[in-house]
């Protein structure tokens, strides 16, 4: 359905975009997902036509949108500070983009009402937007941009101006709307859990490059690169080289894992703290030699933070009640050989 | 106990305001209801209406009449020729263009009125290099209405800055993200700015457009420079009866009245903004 490829686009001397790709099928959900700066808003200015790239292409349903003017794109669009405008009622914010397709006012009116009863404000038509709380904006935002029925729907950032509690809520709400109206949706996001629960598939940026693209379970469990394994969740990252049937640390460790999935001059050995154990090792684990760096009680579960051959420490979490070692203790970790993953430091 | 607090602080300013700007009006009101003695500064005995009366016959009304007409007119340049500055000003891709478009702006604000005004002269004057473009326009300089044109551009650089500047800020407060979610909605450049920028700027541009009109029909030095006698302010009016015949009834009579009229076309004009952007 969208095509992204090959983007660049350059600010002085320094690149926002080095060749960009990425694609969404009909009805699928895609976060883009990076760090700030990574190039992510600038891929979504150019789709949406605000910003050229100096070179590459978008397609959009086999269309190519690269030298179109912004309203004739077709492309829904929900920004981070909704962008609302002030001087006109929620429902004509809704009306806007039906106004400028000249649709008659019957029809208008019940496509309005149809929007305001999707994102659950029915009966909210005639407020200001002032008149709302920040949930209630973000959803008249989305209705507007559904209202005219695009062939791809564009969210910045879009939880992120709202509380982490009603960020909560509406993450799932606007995962069930997007599964209903099944329009092909991209999403702008720096939060990963945001990204995890809203998108079928997520592409990790980073440098003005996407580096990854895979459902969410692909780019935790198998990330393409360092960059990926480090930026979802926690890692622990171990330095040293893959030979046949493991991988042995630069502190000399000798550790079981499967071959690597891809080729690579350079690798590294990524370790999930969720994959680590604080039991005695069943035959065929791995032992890791660790220290205790401390623990920090966070109510459902303690976080152990651990350093392994003097690594930035890694948090496990321990459930309520567990004896707690003392900080300093050294002790040996188990770790299954299939929790071990040889990955490449650079995407390839 | 609060509320008195912050009442005397006010005070201060206010009793300033009184002295210097409400005794001198309230006296100047006053003033034009005495009677005019020829020959003397002292006003006569008693109260009379003939200092306004007399500004019912035509003859003065004309002078109101062109006053308002060329403020009007310089002020809704101003604000035609302004507004797009401004909006470049802010909006302008390029750092150079919008920080040397300010920079023209303020460098218009500080030059001394009267210089510009005397560049004018002698530029577009009947001897100066550009008269003969405004021949071709089909002026010659010694028509009457070039006269009125001068006056126009002489105010015109008296106030395009400042209307510029007032609109820097309006458009400031405006996100650019609105019209971009305009035009994702398909809206066109003209209709995005027709249908959210205008309407959101109105008040900006209402202020902007009602100090230019200010500053048009109070102005004095523009019409004395460049008006040649043709084009008569009732400033150059009141002056006359001030400084020139000593009927200082008369002139507050003038004074006032403008007063009156200025707040007029402000609250009349306000209004029609008003209804016609409802906020």
């Amino acid at each position: 359905m969208l095509e992204v490829q090959n983007l660049t686009r350059r600010f002085g001397s320094a690149f926002a975009l080095d060749g960009a790709s990425l694609d969404a099928g009909a009805a699928e959900v895609v976060a883009l997902l990076g760090p700030s700066g990574c190039g992510k808003t600038t891929t979504l200015r150019i789709v949406a036509g605000f910003e050229s790239a100096d070179s590459g292409s978008i397609t959009l349903g086999g269309r190519d949108l690269t030298r179109l003017p912004p309203h004739a794109r077709d492309i829904g669009l929900v920004f981070q500070d909704y962008a609302l405008f002030p001087h006109m009622s929620v429902g004509d914010n809704i009306a806007y983009g039906l106004r400028r397709r000249a649709i008659p006012r019957a029809q208008r009116e019940a496509r309005v009402a149809e929007m305001l009863d999707l994102v659950r404000l029915t009966g909210l038509g005639a407020r200001r937007p002032a008149q709302l709380s920040g949930g209630q904006q973000q959803r008249v935002a989305l209705a507007r941009a559904l209202a005219i029925n695009p062939r791809l729907l564009l969210l910045d950032e879009p939880l992120s101006n709202l509380d982490a509690k009603l960020r909560h809520t509406l993450q799932t709400e606007l995962r069930q709307i997007l599964s209903r109206i099944g329009t092909t949706t991209l999403i702008v996001t720096h939060d990963q859990e945001e990204a995890m629960a809203l998108a079928d598939r997520i592409a990790i940026m980073s440098a003005g490059r996407v580096l990854q693209i895979g459902t969410p379970r692909e780019v935790y469990e198998e990330p393409a690169c360092r960059f990926v394994a480090e930026f979802l969740g926690q890692a622990l990252w171990l330095e040293g080289r893959a030979g046949p049937g493991g991988f042995t640390t630069t502190a000399g460790t000798q550790l079981a894992a499967p071959p690597s999935r891809r080729v690579a001059a350079a690798q590294g050995l990524l370790i999930r703290p969720e994959a680590l154990r604080l039991d005695a090792p069943r035959p065929g684990d791995n032992a890791l030699p660790a220290q205790v760096a401390g623990h920090r009680y966070r109510g459902a579960a303690t976080l152990l933070d651990l350093m392994v051959e003097g690594t930035a420490p890694v948090a496990l979490a321990l459930p309520p009640g567990s004896p707690l070692p003392e900080p300093g203790a050294s002790l040996t970790l188990a770790v299954a050989p299939a929790a071990c993953r040889i990955i490449p430091v650079e995407a390839g | 106990m609060k509320r008195g607090i912050h009442l005397w602080l006010l005070a201060p300013g206010l009793l300033l305001l009184a002295m210097l700007m409400g005794g001198p009006v309230a006296l100047l009101a006053l003033e034009s209801l005495k009677p005019f003695i020829p020959g003397s500064m002292r006003p006569g005995e008693g109260w009379t209406l003939a200092h306004y009366r007399e500004l019912l016959q035509p003859a003065y009304l004309v002078y109101f009449w062109e006053t308002f007409r060329i403020g009007l007119i310089v002020s809704t340049l101003s604000l035609l020729l302004g507004a797009p500055l401004a909006f470049a000003a802010v909006r302008s891709p390029r750092a150079a263009v919008r920080k040397g478009l300010l920079a023209l702006l303020v460098g218009l604000l500080v030059m001394s009125l009267i210089a510009r005004l005397y560049a004018i002269e002698m530029a577009w004057g009947s001897l100066g290099p550009l008269a003969p473009l405004g021949a071709l326009l089909g002026f010659a300089p010694r028509h009457p209405r070039y006269a009125e044109v001068l006056v126009g551009i002489g105010l015109l650089h008296f106030t395009l800055p400042v209307v510029a500047l007032m609109l820097v800020g309006t458009f400031r407060a405006l996100s650019p993200r609105l019209e971009e979610a305009a035009a994702s909605l398909g809206a066109t450049r003209s209709d995005a700015v027709v249908s959210i920028l205008l309407p959101l700027a109105a008040p900006g541009l209402v202020s902007a457009f009602l100090v230019a009109l200010a500053m048009c029909i109070s102005n004095f030095v523009a019409p004395l420079v460049l008006g040649r006698g043709v084009v008569v302010f009732t400033t150059s009016l009141m002056y006359t009866r001030f400084a020139d015949i000593g009927n200082y009834p008369s002139g507050a009579a003038i004074g006032i009245t403008m007063l009156i009229l200025a707040f007029l076309v402000v609250y009349g004009l306000s209004a029609l903004a008003r209804r016609l952007v409802p906020r």
